[in-house]
C-alpha cells in the first residue's frame, strides 16, 4: 500500500491514478534516485512549472504543520509532456494542485511527478 | 594570363549555368525516385511503452523483479528501467566467441556482486547513445528522416545525426577513424535502402559504467536494410559481423512506426536545466 499523506483537503485521487504512471521516457539520469515503492500524494499550491530539458521541473508550496515547504517535482521532457497534451503554460502560478509522487531518496522536498489533478479538476498525465 | 587560360575561362562561365540547368531536372527525377519516408518515426518498443498493455506487462514485470534480467548492480537503475533495457533487442548477448562469452559471464557476475554503494550515481546517465544502440533506444527512438539523391539523413530528437552517404564510398582508410556513429554509406536496391557502416568506435553499445550491454571490436561491420512494411512502417534489417568477438552474424530487425502526438521534432538535451548533482554519494533533485 502506497504511503501518503495530505497536506490540506480531501483525497482528490481515482484510483486510475494509483498505477505505475510515469514511466523513463528520454533516458538522463537514472530513475533509481526515486523511491519506487513509496508513493505520496500532496496538495499546494504551484509555483513554477519549469518547461526545460531534459526534464521538466514542478515547484510546488506546500503548507504543512503551518509552515510552507518547497517541494521539486521532477517530470519528464518537454518533448513527452507535449505529446501527452501539456503545454508549458499548462499550469500557472497560483494554481492549486494534488499530485501523486515517488519521494526522491536523497534530499529535501523532492520527488518525481507520478499523476496529478489540476486546477480544474481534470487528470495531469504523467507525460 | 595567356589566351589559352582565357579560353577556358570563358568557356566555363558560358557553360557551367548550361551544365546546371541540365543536372537539375535529372536531380529532380532522381529525387522523385526515392520512396517518401519524411517525417518523424520511432522505434515500436519504444513507442509501446505508451500502451495499455505494456503498463500491465511492467506491472506484472516488477511483481516478480527476481525474474528480470541483470542489466546493472541492484539498486543502480530502477526496476522499470532495467526492464525496459533488458527488452532491447541490441542488449542481448551477441552470438560472442566462447572466449567473449565467459567475459561477458564474468561481468554479469561481477555487477550482481557490486554493491549499489560503490556506483557514482552521476555515472549513471545517457544524454548521447552509439550506434547501433541509438536504432533501439528503449526509451525514446524518435528521428525524422530526410531523403534527398546524395544522403538520407536520420536526425535524432537529442541532435544526434546518422549521415547515409548515397553518393560516395566510404573514405579512404587514411581518412577515416572510430567514431560514437561509425561512417556509413548506403546504396538503393529498390526501394530498400542498404547501409554499411564501418569505424564504430569499439566498446559497449551502452557507454554507462557497471550496465551489461554487447561489446564490439573496431572490426565489427553493420549492414542494414531499411525497408518500408507498410505505409506508416519501416523495419531496419541488421546485420552485425565481427570476425574478432562473433561466432556468426548476428541479425535483429528493428521496426519503426510513424511518430503520433508530435507536430515537429521537440529537441531533448542534457544541460539546459541539469539540476542533478550528488551529496554525500546519493543523486538529489532539490531547488536551487
Amino acid at each position: 500500500m502506497a504511503s501518503k499523506w495530505i497536506s490540506s483537503g480531501r483525497l482528490v485521487f481515482a484510483s486510475a491514478l494509483l498505477t505505475m504512471g510515469a514511466l523513463p521516457a528520454v533516458a538522463h539520469h537514472t530513475f533509481a534516485m526515486f523511491d519506487g515503492t513509496r508513493k505520496l500524494e500532496l496538495r499546494g499550491t504551484v509555483k513554477e512549472l519549469q518547461w526545460t530539458n531534459p526534464h521538466c521541473f514542478l515547484q510546488l508550496l506546500v503548507t504543512r504543520d503551518g509552515a510552507v515547504q518547497e517541494w521539486s517535482l521532477q517530470m519528464n521532457a518537454p518533448l513527452d509532456l507535449y505529446r501527452n497534451g501539456w503545454r508549458p503554460r499548462s499550469l500557472k502560478p497560483g494554481d492549486q494542485v494534488t499530485v501523486l509522487i515517488n519521494p526522491a531518496r536523497a534530499g529535501r522536498n523532492s520527488g518525481r511527478f507520478i499523476s496529478g489533478v489540476g486546477p480544474d479538476g481534470k487528470k495531469l498525465s504523467s507525460g | 594570363m595567356s589566351a589559352k587560360t582565357l579560353l577556358a575561362l570563358a568557356a566555363l562561365l558560358c557553360c557551367a549555368p548550361l551544365a546546371a540547368q541540365q543536372s537539375a531536372p535529372d536531380r529532380v527525377r532522381r529525387f522523385a525516385a526515392l520512396p517518401a519516408w519524411s517525417g518523424l518515426w520511432e522505434g515500436e518498443a519504444a513507442a509501446d511503452t505508451r500502451s495499455d498493455a505494456f503498463d500491465r506487462q511492467i506491472q506484472q514485470a516488477l511483481a516478480h523483479p527476481e525474474n528480470i534480467p541483470t542489466v546493472a548492480p541492484p539498486g543502480v537503475l530502477a526496476p522499470a528501467e532495467t526492464f525496459m533495457i533488458s527488452r532491447s533487442q541490441l542488449m542481448q548477448e551477441p552470438p560472442y566467441t566462447p572466449q567473449w562469452h565467459r567475459r561477458y559471464e564474468e561481468f554479469r557476475r561481477k555487477i550482481q556482486m557490486t554493491s549499489a554503494s560503490v556506483v557514482n550515481p552521476g555515472s549513471i546517465m545517457a544524454c548521447t547513445w552509439d550506434f547501433p544502440e541509438i536504432m533501439d533506444n528503449p526509451f525514446d527512438t524518435l528521428f525524422q528522416i530526410f531523403v534527398t539523391p546524395e544522403e538520407t539523413l536520420l536526425l535524432f530528437a537529442n541532435g544526434q545525426a546518422r549521415h547515409l552517404y548515397t553518393d560516395r564510398p566510404h573514405p579512404k582508410p587514411e581518412d577515416l577513424w572510430p567514431s560514437d556513429l561509425g561512417n556509413s554509406v548506403g546504396r538503393w536496391q529498390g526501394d530498400t535502402l542498404i547501409i554499411d557502416t564501418i569505424q564504430r568506435r569499439p566498446g559497449p553499445f551502452l557507454r554507462v559504467p557497471f550496465v551489461l550491454s554487447p561489446d564490439l571490436s573496431d572490426k565489427a561491420r553493420f549492414t542494414e536494410r531499411l525497408h518500408m512494411t507498410g505505409p506508416d512502417s519501416l523495419q531496419d534489417d541488421m546485420t552485425i559481423e565481427d570476425p574478432e568477438r562473433l561466432v556468426h552474424p548476428w541479425t535483429v530487425a528493428l521496426k519503426f512506426q510513424r511518430a503520433k502526438g508530435l507536430d515537429r521534432l521537440i529537441p531533448t538535451d542534457c544541460s539546459e536545466n541539469n539540476r542533478f548533482h550528488v551529496v554525500n554519494g546519493q543523486m538529489t533533485i532539490e531547488s536551487h
